[in-house]
């Protein structure tokens, strides 16, 4: 399958902080060129413009949803080598809430909790209790797509193990 | 024409041109009560000319002389000039006309005739015409004058009137004036010009516009004059048609076609300046082109991206003077209206501008590299580019004029890495942009590719020839992705397999050898075939020592030990065809003839018994060029033997004056040499037909030994010891000598032709001068000269001489001296060593070449 890889560098105003993000395109992404204040992509005789507004694939005509994954690296929250418990967490975002699932196993990469589903919003009322237990966590967020989404924030309170029962 | 309309009380002046809003009536194209039917109106009669109430023509009215009878107050004439204004193009001709009716009996007594009258714009007679009399009428005929008169220069208008005149009292009549060739119309383009001499105002309402060229009208201050636009009608018609048919375009910039009218010239759309590098890494940047060009950038000329040469303009930025490296340049971009270049390892930063002199290095860190020309771009205020670890950035350090390396895209790197490697292995680049809109930094790579279905090795490896050069291959690989690795797992002996998948070198030995070929392509596939190698020779060899035959093959000097023959006795004489299908070998002692068949390409056997009867004296043998008679001396005779199979059939004896030295039969089998010893012919040329030698007409003076036939088989070069070398001509039945003078060296034993044919090998039973045992003799058609000898002689009596078929060796046998090989041009001679010549030489040495062929 033709699909080209494109890493996207944002930046913000605030403080020169950018972040990248990853999107994989069903097509060869063979030039760009902007026109006005638009983004035009072209894969042979097919030209694309990016749209912020775009929350499916066009496939045919018909909309396709398409996933989006927000993937934090293996974080120590802590002391290095130290097991922590993982309480719970609070998500903030907007739009389409995602699916969370927590890795543990820093060995292997691929264990990670069954996915949540979370409201798009879940700071009002308490947090939502999710324990884990491991010296190092990594978090997924998956959207199923079909609509906008926005992360604000993800609050997780950890506590250290060290010294305790 | 286009000119605007009137306007009332508007300032016009002189020449100011105008159209009428209401535009003039038409000009009449007939006169007006032509035909007096409303009575005298419209005309002015002078002279004696009245209007009467007369019937007329067609009606109840005519100008009229009445006529008071001869002598009377009213002789004389008059005339009736019609008011109509009669409007003639320039240069078109009017016609008039009118009935004319004399009272009169008698002729002449009356005239009368119609006229026409140019007038001026300013109503002054230019020019009148009148038609032709009718000075008869008798009995009341009415009769017709006419004229026509072109509009003379000047004239704006026409009038047409009625002359009559009378001198004997009679009456005459006039009537029914009718014109031709006035204009009914307005004429053609008729606009308005104010002639007054000053600027002055339009009246409040439109003049009566005149109708008539020339004519003028007055409108308050203005004068307005009626004139006509000068008008150019052009008519386009095409210079270049195409033909009817799409010519065949030249595909050569420079070259001409021709299409119908039309001649193309096929043109380059490349940049043809030479200093152009036509490289892909190129930017943008004080209005010139800069592309790089191995390690140095070139730029255009400014504004002018055609033009790479003009001094002091374009030019070259030396790029790789800045570096501690070899690289090339492999990115250019710009950055804050400066030029930067990377290559692999390092960074350089130009101050870029219209004026080549003001161009100079600002910057240069080494360190620093890239070579993803798509992936640079500037991002606000930083260069993002793509190194081998992932996206960097370039910027301008916080406080301070230098630049600062970042590493933006670390986060990011691990996929990035295997991004790039995978790139790499594909051949692909990425391609980047920078979008100010959303503030993004966009870096997408190919999609990698996906190599389907499995490699097919077609192609077959040449067959090599012994001692040759030889360069076969690769094989043929399809559906494989360069860059191509090759394997093989056997090679014939002296060749190599390179890179690239040839095969190249110098074979050391015949034979086949079977071998697998591997491929492997750039996504690690591979695919095998099983191949196989085979070497063969151009010529083959016999050599022999007193007990054993040895066969060789080879070419140059290359001559490996194929297979030997041995037998109990001492080996006298070998003989074979052309392809060595069939060798025989004369022995001092019984068997005295033993025969070889060759069985396989380097193989032979023996064939026993050879012959259905067998010589039982030692002798000389010799064998047709096919393979199917042979000829061996017994004593003082020769035997023929015709081929049957695998055996010989004895089928001919002839007599001889004595022991046979050398029999050779000519290339075409027809005619055998013999010479021999004790009394005369001393040669003998026996002809052959069928099974049947008959005797040629000869007799020599001398015995010898050597006998050589040239390929076409008409001469025959004898060489007869101390009596030098007699060049013979043999023709159907006819013998005849060729050259008068026998190169009289001492000790000519054996002779061999050059592939040429236009030169002797000659051997020596002696040395002459001392240590010279070989000698070179030019043949003229009438005479040998002997030539320079050749450097590297051999070392002791030649006792056989043989040639390669392809004419490229000679091999001597010498008496105690073992064999010599020379590689044999025309009279160059130079001695060449095949190692593997091991034989010993004695008196009975021999040489015998044959070509590869094929076993029978």
């Amino acid at each position: 399958m033709s699909e080209t890889t494109a890493f996207v560098y944002s930046m913000t105003n605030v403080g020169k902080v950018g972040a990248w993000s990853r999107y994989v395109f069903p097509f060869s992404v063979e030039a760009f060129a902007q026109l006005g204040n638009d983004l035009y992509i072209r894969n042979g005789d097919t030209i694309s413009m990016v749209s912020e507004e775009a929350a499916t694939d066009d496939v045919d005509g018909l909309p396709v949803n398409f996933a989006g994954q927000v993937h934090w690296p293996w974080l120590d929250f802590g002391q290095p080598g130290v097991t922590k418990m993982l309480e719970g967490f609070d998500y903030v975002g907007t739009g389409q809430g995602p699916s969370i699932s927590i890795g543990y196993d820093q060995r292997h990469v691929g264990t990670f909790t069954d996915g949540y589903q979370l409201d798009p919003d879940t700071l009002p009322g308490g947090i939502i209790p999710f324990p884990v237990s491991a010296p190092t966590l990594s978090v997924k967020l998956d959207f199923a797509g079909g609509e906008a989404w926005n992360v604000q924030s993800l609050l997780l309170s950890v506590r250290d193990l060290r010294g305790g029962p | 024409m286009t000119a605007p309309k009137w306007e009332s009380g508007k300032l016009y002046l002189p020449g100011d041109i105008v159209q009428p809003i209401t535009a003039p009536a038409p000009t009449a194209a007939q006169v007006v009560n032509g035909s007096f039917q409303s009575g005298g109106t419209g005309w002015d009669f002078t002279g004696l000319a009245t209007y009467s109430s007369t019937q007329g023509y067609v009606g109840p009215g005519t100008v009229r002389i009445p006529g008071g009878g001869p002598g009377g107050s009213d002789d004389g004439g008059g005339l009736a000039l019609n008011h109509t204004h009669l409007s003639v193009d320039p240069g078109g001709t009017l016609t008039a006309r009118c009935m004319i009716r004399q009272g009169a009996s008698d002729v002449d007594h009356t005239r009368g005739w119609v006229e026409i009258h140019w007038f001026n714009s300013a109503d002054a007679l230019v020019l009148s015409e009148a038609g032709n009399i009718v000075n008869d009428g008798r009995n009341g005929a009415w009769l017709p004058s006419s004229v026509s008169s072109t509009r003379p220069a000047g004239a704006a208008y026409a009038r047409a009137g009625i002359y009559l005149w009378q001198g004997s009292g009679d009456a005459v009549d006039g009537d029914y004036l009718t014109v031709s060739g006035a204009q009914s119309g307005l004429p053609e383009g008729l606009v308005y010009k104010a002639v007054q001499p000053a600027a002055g105002m339009s009246g409040a309402s439109e003049p009566a516009w005149p109708a008539v060229l020339g004519v003028q009208v007055v409108d308050n201050e203005v004068t307005w004059e009626a004139v006509a636009t000068n008008r150019v009608t052009w008519t386009a018609s095409p210079l270049y048609v195409s033909g009817a048919t799409e010519p065949d375009w030249p595909t050569q910039p420079g070259g001409f076609v021709v299409d119908g009218t039309v001649q193309w010239e096929a043109v380059s759309r490349r940049v043809e300046d030479e200093n152009c590098p036509n490289s892909k890494v190129v930017a943008i940047v004080a209005s010139k082109v800069f592309a790089a060009d191995r390690d140095i950038v070139r730029f255009s000329a400014t504004a002018n991206p055609l033009d790479w040469t003009s001094e002091q303009d374009a030019g070259y930025l030396p790029t790789g003077l800045q570096q501690a490296n070899a690289n090339d340049m492999a990115v250019l971009n710009q950055y804050r209206g400066n030029l930067v270049s990377f290559n692999a390892s390092s960074f350089q930063n130009w101050q870029a501008d219209p004026d080549p002199a003001a161009m100079a290095i600002l910057d240069q860190m080494d360190g620093i590299g890239s070579t993803w020309q798509g992936a640079a771009q500037p991002v606000g205020n930083e260069l993002f580019y793509l190194s081998q670890l992932g996206v960097r950035t370039i910027g301008i350090a916080n406080a301070a004029e230098n630049l600062a390396a970042g590493d933006v895209g670390m986060p990011i790197d691990p996929l990035v890495r295997e991004a790039i490697k995978q790139s790499i292995i594909d051949g692909t680049e990425p391609v980047a942009t920078y979008y100010p809109s959303a503030g993004q930094y966009w870096l997408a790579f190919p999609p990698p590719f996906e190599p389907t279905g499995d490699i097919a090795i077609t192609g077959e490896f040449d067959e090599g020839t012994l001692g040759l050069d030889y360069s076969s291959g690769p094989l043929v690989a399809t559906n494989a992705f360069a860059p191509l690795r090759w394997s093989i797992t056997a090679l014939p002996a002296g060749l190599t397999m390179g890179p690239s998948g040839a095969i190249t070198g110098t074979p050391e030995a015949t034979g086949t050898i079977a071998c697998t070929v591997t491929v492997t392509d750039r996504y690690g596939r591979t695919a095998s075939v099983e191949r196989s190698i085979k070497v063969v020779f151009t010529s083959g060899l016999f050599v022999n020592d007193t007990t054993t035959v040895y066969a060789h093959s080879g070419d140059t000097a290359m001559f490996p030990l194929l297979q030997t023959f041995t037998a109990a006795g001492t080996g006298s004489d070998i003989a074979c065809d052309d392809g060595a299908n069939i060798v025989g070998w004369t022995r001092t002692s019984a068997p005295f003839f033993q025969m070889f068949k060759r069985i396989s390409e380097v193989g032979f056997a023996e064939v026993a018994p050879p012959l259905d009867v067998m010589p039982t004296v030692v002798g000389q043998a010799a064998i047709t060029a096919d393979g199917q008679y042979l000829a061996v001396s017994q004593s003082t005779a020769v035997w023929l033997y015709k081929r049957t199979g695998d055996t010989f059939e004895r089928v001919q004896t002839v007599a001889l004056a004595g022991s046979a030295y050398n029999m050779k039969w000519s290339p075409s089998g027809e005619y055998l040499a013999v010479c021999h010893d004790s009394g005369a012919p001393y040669l003998v040329i026996l002809r052959r037909a069928g099974d049947v030698l008959t005797a040629l007409t000869w007799t020599d003076t001398w015995d010898g030994k050597g006998l050589a036939w040239t390929a076409d088989s008409t001469k025959l070069a004898y060489a007869r010891r101390t009596q030098g070398i007699r060049v013979l001509s043999v023709v159907g039945d006819t013998v005849t000598s060729l050259n008068t003078s026998y190169a009289s060296t001492p000790g000519v034993s054996y002779v061999c032709w050059s592939g040429d044919e236009q030169y002797l090998y000659v051997g020596g039973n002696t040395d002459s001068p001392a240590g010279v045992h070989l000698w070179v003799y030019q043949w003229s058609g009438v005479s040998l000269t002997r030539v320079a000898d050749p450097v590297d002689q051999p070392g002791a009596d030649v006792v056989e001489m043989s040639r390669s078929k392809d004419g490229r060796v000679l091999a001597l046998a010498t008496n105690g001296g073992g064999y010599a090989m020379y590689s044999a041009s025309g009279p160059d001679l130079s001695r060449i060593s095949p190692t593997d010549i091991v034989a010993a030489s004695g008196p009975n040495a021999r040489v015998q070449f044959f070509e590869s062929g094929d076993a029978a």
